[in-house]
């Protein structure tokens, strides 16, 4: 923890009744005079210190002297660790695992709040080789910017790939990123242990509001498969949302589908308000027609 | 960019999957006319009484499929090539890729293919034709109502239980129908006596109804499971009664069987009813635990029966 030894020096200065503020903080270690306040909020918010500010004597104080700084300390590599387990506790969404992953958060520095819970306590291994890649997706999923990653699948030689990550989640104790991969050309969900190496990107991303994030968790059935993919374009605008499926734009009221069911996909696109045509593939194109002779045949006479 | 399909190419109607499927090729290719329970019967497939010992779904395809479906089919005279392999093994690329070749060949061939979860659905079915541009198998899972929506290139292979399994049928010989039953009956006796299976948690023939008795007074079995273990089973031991009195009928040498066609239309009578009492309704299925002491009963009364069958067919065709 690389401000560690400006939270002890500024504890010290409060015991001894010196009254450190803002500027001599900064002065004191060559910082600026936003990143001081940042180190106070991180002794009262993470730490649990009970400091506050003395307009008297212009600097901070303890308003409880029996408070005491924790006696052990952690190295930026367990802070990181910490706060990787604190999101996937989080996660889980049980009362155990929520006060577990509120301990986590708090002693790595991280803001955290409960979810709601069912009855079980999982127990998350931590690869260490995971933890950075996490921190790069977890910073890059809530900046959205799109990162560059080398993903191995199969036993086959890592593929490159520039990918605009949407949404961590876990799996049954795996842990996942689903976003837009621009070598697909397609949504995508990568293993994170799979994930040979990742570099992050300045270049900003928009998450469509397609993109049907409740698709993506832990209760969520996991398809083991690739989803079909069709290319359909519709004789006008629509609200593509209403389609329930990862949709693409692709073109002027184009569109790229993915869907796991011809039945659901067709029902889908035969609810829309506009007409349509499957560009492709080829046998949704003949499922459609020989729905459409079903319909019809029953409706004759 | 090519494109093939089979139209004649179906599942045959076996709660068998495997040999539903197997049927479907050979029939349409015309290599198989008898009725499907002779082909149960003769593969030795029939014989197959194997149980979790919490009667998990799984029981009925947990078997080492290369040596038993190579074996089985060279059993009838049918020469067949076979791959398995594991979505997580290194070279599962260069297989998936192998496999999608090899498979196409075949339908070229005019030959549908069998391979394990063409579909969602965890069990055996074909693939009866294919299409470059859209990068699909077309297949038949045989499961009644389901879409069979085509099996993506880039799926084969992939499934909850992801087992990369092709079988295809490259050419046949006569055997003598004396043979093929004697081969058939002693593979029958192997498979009921088997001490150890390939897998632990699982047992074949005797210590099968060990697992399912086990499972039933624990009442620790899974009800989807047991639902489908028993309508597959049923049909099996159906299957195995008409296929030993058919035996029993036609060879002069077998007729001793005669006895054991009896033993086992009474077990197949036993399972009918236990396959009613816990009927498979695909995801719905459950178990009134009411009717666990009576299936419990059921499955003890059979095991006697199938125990002596066993021995006629013992004493008849040796081990």
């Amino acid at each position: 923890m690389s401000n560690l030894h400006r939270i002890q020096w500024i504890d010290a200065m409060v015991r001894a009744g010196r009254y450190p503020n803002c500027r001599t903080i900064a002065e004191r270690f060559e910082i600026s005079t936003r990143q001081a306040p940042r180190d106070v909020e991180y002794l009262r918010d993470s730490m649990g210190a009970p400091i506050e500010y003395s307009a008297e004597h212009n600097g901070f104080f303890y308003t409880d002297d029996a408070f005491v700084l924790p006696s052990y300390l952690i190295s930026q590599e367990e802070k990181r660790a910490l706060s990787y387990l604190a999101y996937h506790y989080g996660q889980a969404g049980e009362p155990l695992s929520s006060r577990l992953a509120e301990f986590f958060s708090r002693v790595s520095g991280g803001a955290w709040t409960r979810p709601d819970g069912r009855p079980e306590v999982p127990l998350f291994d931590l690869d260490p080789r995971e933890v950075p890649i996490f921190e790069s997706l977890r910073r890059a999923t809530r900046e959205k910017c799109k990162v560059e990653i080398a993903y191995l699948k199969g036993g086959s030689l890592p593929t490159a790939r520039r990918f605009c990550p949407y949404k961590l989640f876990a799996k049954g104790q795996i842990h996942y990123v689903v976003g837009f991969c621009e070598l697909r050309q397609a949504i995508r969900v990568f293993r994170l242990s799979r994930i040979q190496s990742l570099r992050e990107t300045k270049e900003p991303f928009e998450i469509p509001p397609t993109f049907n994030e409740r698709a993506y968790g832990e209760a969520v059935p996991f398809s083991f498969t690739d989803p079909y993919v069709a290319v359909v374009r519709f004789s006008g605008p629509i609200d593509s949302r209403a389609l329930k499926m990862n949709a693409v734009l692709a073109g002027e009221n184009i569109y790229r589908l993915e869907f796991r069911s011809s039945q659901d996909a067709l029902s889908a696109l035969l609810s829309q308000p506009v007409g349509f045509s499957i560009l492709k593939p080829r046998w949704l194109r003949e499922r459609l027609q020989e729905r459409l002779a079903q319909i019809s045949e029953s409706n004759r006479g | 960019m090519g494109r093939k399909v089979l139209e004649n190419v179906r599942m045959g109607g076996c709660w068998t999957m495997y040999i539903g499927a197997v049927d479907g090729v050979l029939r349409a290719a015309g290599w198989w006319s008898d009725e499907t329970y002779l082909l149960m019967g003769m593969t030795g497939m029939a014989f197959h009484f194997i149980m979790h010992k919490a009667a998990c779904p799984s029981s009925v395809t947990v078997y080492p499929w290369d040596h038993d479906h190579l074996t089985m089919l060279d059993r009838i005279g049918v020469f067949s090539e076979i791959f398995c392999g594991d979505a997580t093994m290194n070279t599962f690329e260069l297989m998936q890729r192998e496999a999608i070749e090899r498979i196409k060949a075949s339908i070229d061939r005019g030959m549908g293919v069998v391979i394990w979860a063409p579909s969602p659905v965890l069990e055996f079915g074909i693939v009866n034709g294919y299409d470059d541009e859209d990068g699909v198998f077309f297949i038949d899972s045989g499961i009644p109502g389901q879409a069979n929506d085509p099996l993506l290139y880039a799926n084969l292979g992939k499934s909850e239980v992801p087992l990369l399994f092709w079988q295809i049928f490259r050419g046949r010989v006569e055997v003598s129908r004396e043979k093929v039953f004697r081969d058939s009956l002693k593979y029958g006796v192997g498979e009921w006596n088997k001490v150890f299976h390939v897998n632990p948690d699982y047992a074949s023939g005797r210590k099968a109804y060990d697992n399912l008795i086990g499972a039933l007074e624990r009442g620790d079995y899974n009800p989807f499971g047991l639902c489908y273990n028993m309508a597959v089973y049923a049909d099996a031991k159906d299957c195995l009664a008409r296929y030993l009195k058919c035996v029993a009928a036609e060879s002069p040498d077998l007729k001793g069987l005669g006895r054991a066609a009896t033993l086992y239309r009474e077990v197949a009578a036993d399972f009918k009813r236990i396959a009613e009492l816990v009927p498979f309704r695909g995801g719905q299925s459950q178990v009134d635990g009411a009717v666990v002491p009576e299936v419990t009963r059921l499955v003890k009364a059979a095991l006697p029966l199938e125990e002596e069958a066993m021995t006629v067919i013992e004493k008849v065709v040796g081990k």
